[in-house]
């Protein structure tokens, strides 16, 4: 499986590209949505994890964008977030997304998420 | 409209006033009683002298009527039987020595019973009777009968033609005599002279040594010629005696030079009156003293002493008055005194309570300040602490992955190397490490919030360590976050977390400032940026600067003179108190710096903080404090 990090934080990507490495999944790391949004429309990807605070674009952002992209294969994505706070989550599943993942969250969290896109529980938005 | 009245009338007080009333009627009163004594006076003047002019017309009077009487017992004697009788024998031829002597005998015997009968108060009013035939020849006389004993010149005394008796004063023996002499006839032929003298002291005593009726002083009898006859002075005085011989017989004599029965002449002190006698050769002269008369105080006296007296009243009622007003003066300006003493008490008392009350309002202000200044800091803690929520997260999910991706390696055995595990615990180590720094900053923010300590710091480390709270809050708002520092360590004399707060604080507004554009925004290329700058100048004013720069909304021109202001905000009213700035200002101000805005609506803000260097690095090298700083 194929997966998609995308998050300014340095820390984030290496903790959750070793978990998936673990997983035995493939993760690739981008900093920002604007590199993310050209992933997604370059390689295939089974699911992105965003992070919803970013410079230049957020997560919603580019949950919009990527909808907007005729080109590419919708993509179930899962908003990250420091904060764990209800409005951010609504705002984030009214726009779409698959899944919202409070940090900090390990290998449990992530391996129910793999688990349902496996089982093509998700599907883009 | 108001009537001005003289200052001093005002003053006029009523007791015043009536005292004033009061004098005038008494001056009043006085004049009144003074003219109606002057009148009394005079009046008294003058009956007085009235009053001695009656006396004096009565004495006259009693005086003439006596000698009428004299006259005619005279006359009656002319026509006795007896001289008759003697007329009648001589002229049947009789001798002298022989046939008339009988007659002579009952004339001598009737005029001796005459002197002994016609008395007055027990004295004889007759001294002498005489008579003599018409050559002079003596044919009788009372005294005695030895003719050449007294040596009396004999003669007639009146004239032929003298028909009526007459009185005249003669000098007998170097003695004056009032005699009367009158014709005998027979026959109606004048045969004769009956001659009598009077005795002046029994006269006198009548008349002149009468109890005075009136205070006179003293009489005097004198002939018509001005010889003294008889005087009677009472007490006499130098006055009576100046007058007595010193006024010549013609002022004496008034008849001539005044008119009529009395005049009174005034001599010195005296007042004398003459008063002649009509049927007799003589004068009655009165004086008085006029003192005892009629007073030594003289109406014109009694005007001047009174006059003196009322000016002296006036006079000194002017004093009391003239007093009176300068107390009262006085009394007006000590009232007007008081008066203002109490309008400045008052109004100090007013001012008092208005310091009170404001003292208040501005203590309830201040209070409402420090709690809004407090709500203001809890807000930002509670912003930062979210911040700090955020922040923790990140390592956090680091250490958790870090350490779980540990665990279950282990769990599965083979699958995890030994030099995964290093590298895991390396990374766990290394945000946990960074975690500590957050919290120890937290702690130290917490406690030295609020202090202005000042001790000498450098401002690029300041601004490193308070723009790192918000690094990843910025970063996760997609927030372009460009920092330039000046290239050499600035020391300048402030409290850093004071300063910590102050960049929070602008760098917070700036955050707001361009997410506000971004939403508004019709460009999708717009990039927010924010970058923070520190330089300093050199020079006799050493100045370090810090610039906080965004390209946000930009402040308008109307309220950019305000947003110093306390409690002026624009944001909502759950986001900011609009003590921010403000709190900023006096931070600033707190540390001899300067902030200043310059800012264009719709392209952004750039806030600019000036400080004083403190000491710049080349002198601070050698300086003791670098030490306890490495340290």
């Amino acid at each position: 499986m194929r997966i998609l990090i995308i998050d300014d934080e340095e820390i984030i990507c290496n903790t959750l590209n070793d978990i998936f490495d673990f997983m035995g999944h493939t993760a690739t790391c981008v900093d920002n949505g604007f590199y993310g949004l050209k992933e997604i429309e370059n390689s295939d990807y089974d699911a992105a994890f965003v992070d919803i605070k970013m410079p230049g674009m957020d997560g919603i952002d580019f949950l919009q964008r990527m909808k907007e992209m005729s080109t590419a294969k919708p993509v179930p994505v899962f908003i990250m977030t420091g904060h764990g706070d209800e409005n951010t989550r609504d705002e984030a599943i009214i726009a779409g997304a698959s899944g919202f993942l409070c940090k900090p969250f390990g290998y449990t969290e992530l391996q129910e998420i793999t688990d349902k896109i496996m089982e093509s529980e998700y599907s883009g938005p | 409209m108001h009537l001005r009245v003289p200052p001093w009338l005002t003053i006029m007080s009523k007791p015043l006033m009536s005292i004033l009333a009061v004098c005038l009627i008494l001056l009043v009163y006085m004049g009144f009683l003074l003219t109606t004594n002057y009148k009394n006076q005079v009046a008294l003047h003058q009956s007085c002298l009235k009053t001695f002019k009656l006396d004096m017309g009565k004495r006259g009077a009693s005086i003439e009527y006596f000698f009428s009487e004299r006259k005619y017992d005279l006359v009656h004697l002319a026509s006795s039987h007896e001289i008759s009788g003697y007329f009648m024998n001589k002229s049947f031829g009789m001798s002298e020595n022989y046939g008339l002597k009988l007659s002579f005998f009952l004339i001598k015997k009737l005029l001796k019973n005459i002197i002994l009968s016609k008395l007055i108060h027990g004295r004889e009013i007759y001294k002498r009777f005489m008579m003599v035939d018409n050559n002079g020849h003596c044919l009788v006389d009372t005294f005695g009968g030895h003719i050449d004993y007294h040596n009396f010149f004999y003669k007639k005394f009146l004239s032929d033609n003298q028909k009526t008796p007459e009185i005249f004063v003669k000098k007998i023996n170097g003695k004056l005599e009032i005699m009367m002499a009158v014709p005998c006839f027979y026959k109606n032929k004048l045969s004769g002279e009956l001659v009598a003298i009077l005795n002046l002291s029994s006269f006198a005593i009548n008349f002149i040594n009468f109890p005075h009726s009136f205070s006179t002083e003293g009489f005097e009898l004198i002939t018509r010629d001005g010889k003294y006859l008889y005087g009677n002075y009472g007490k006499i005085s130098d006055f009576a005696y100046k007058f007595r011989f010193n006024i010549p017989v013609e002022k004496r004599l008034t008849k001539k030079t005044l008119p009529g029965l009395l005049s009174v002449h005034e001599y010195s002190k005296i007042l004398v009156a003459v008063q002649p006698i009509d049927n007799a050769p003589l004068d009655l002269i009165g004086w008085i003293d006029k003192n005892l008369v009629l007073g030594s105080f003289e109406p014109w006296k009694l005007f001047a002493v009174t006059g003196i007296i009322a000016i002296i009243i006036l006079v000194s009622l002017g004093i009391i008055i003239r007093i009176n007003i300068e107390n009262m003066i006085l009394q007006t300006r000590f009232n007007e005194a008081e008066k203002q003493h109490k309008l400045i008490t008052e109004k100090n008392r007013q001012l008092k309570s208005e310091i009170i009350k404001r003292y208040k309002a501005e203590k309830d202000l201040e209070e409402q300040r420090t709690l809004r200044i407090r709500s203001d800091r809890l807000r930002s803690l509670g912003e930062m602490a979210a911040g700090m929520a955020h922040e923790l997260n990140q390592p956090l999910m680091g250490v958790r992955g870090m350490s779980e991706l540990i665990l279950l390696g282990i769990n599965k055995k083979d699958s995890i190397s030994l030099e995964k595990i290093q590298r895991h615990a390396k990374i766990i180590m290394e945000q946990s490490d960074r975690m500590v720094h957050i919290i120890k900053h937290v702690r130290l923010f917490a406690r030295e919030a609020g202090s202005i300590e000042k001790s000498i710091e450098d401002l690029n480390e300041v601004v490193n360590s308070g723009m790192s709270l918000l690094q990843a809050q910025f970063k996760s708002h997609g927030i372009a976050l460009e920092i330039s520092f000046s290239p050499t360590p600035v020391f300048v004399f402030i409290n850093p977390f004071s300063l910590e707060e102050v960049i929070l604080n602008l760098l917070g507004n700036a955050r707001d400032a361009v997410e506000e554009k971004k939403k508004i925004s019709v460009k999708l290329d717009y990039t927010p940026v924010v970058s923070i700058s520190t330089w300093y100048s050199n020079g006799d004013k050493a100045m370090a600067y810090l610039e906080i720069k965004d390209n946000g909304t930009g402040i308008s021109k109307d309220i950019s003179p305000k947003i110093f202001d306390p409690f002026f905000t624009t944001k909502a009213s759950d986001k900011g108190t609009g003590l921010g700035l403000s709190i900023t200002k006096s931070i600033i101000e707190e540390f001899n710096g300067e902030i200043t805005l310059n800012s264009k609506e719709g392209k952004g803000s750039i806030f600019t903080i000036n400080f004083p260097i403190y000491i710049m690095e080349k002198t601070y090298k050698g300086n003791k404090c670098i030490e306890d700083i490495n340290n």
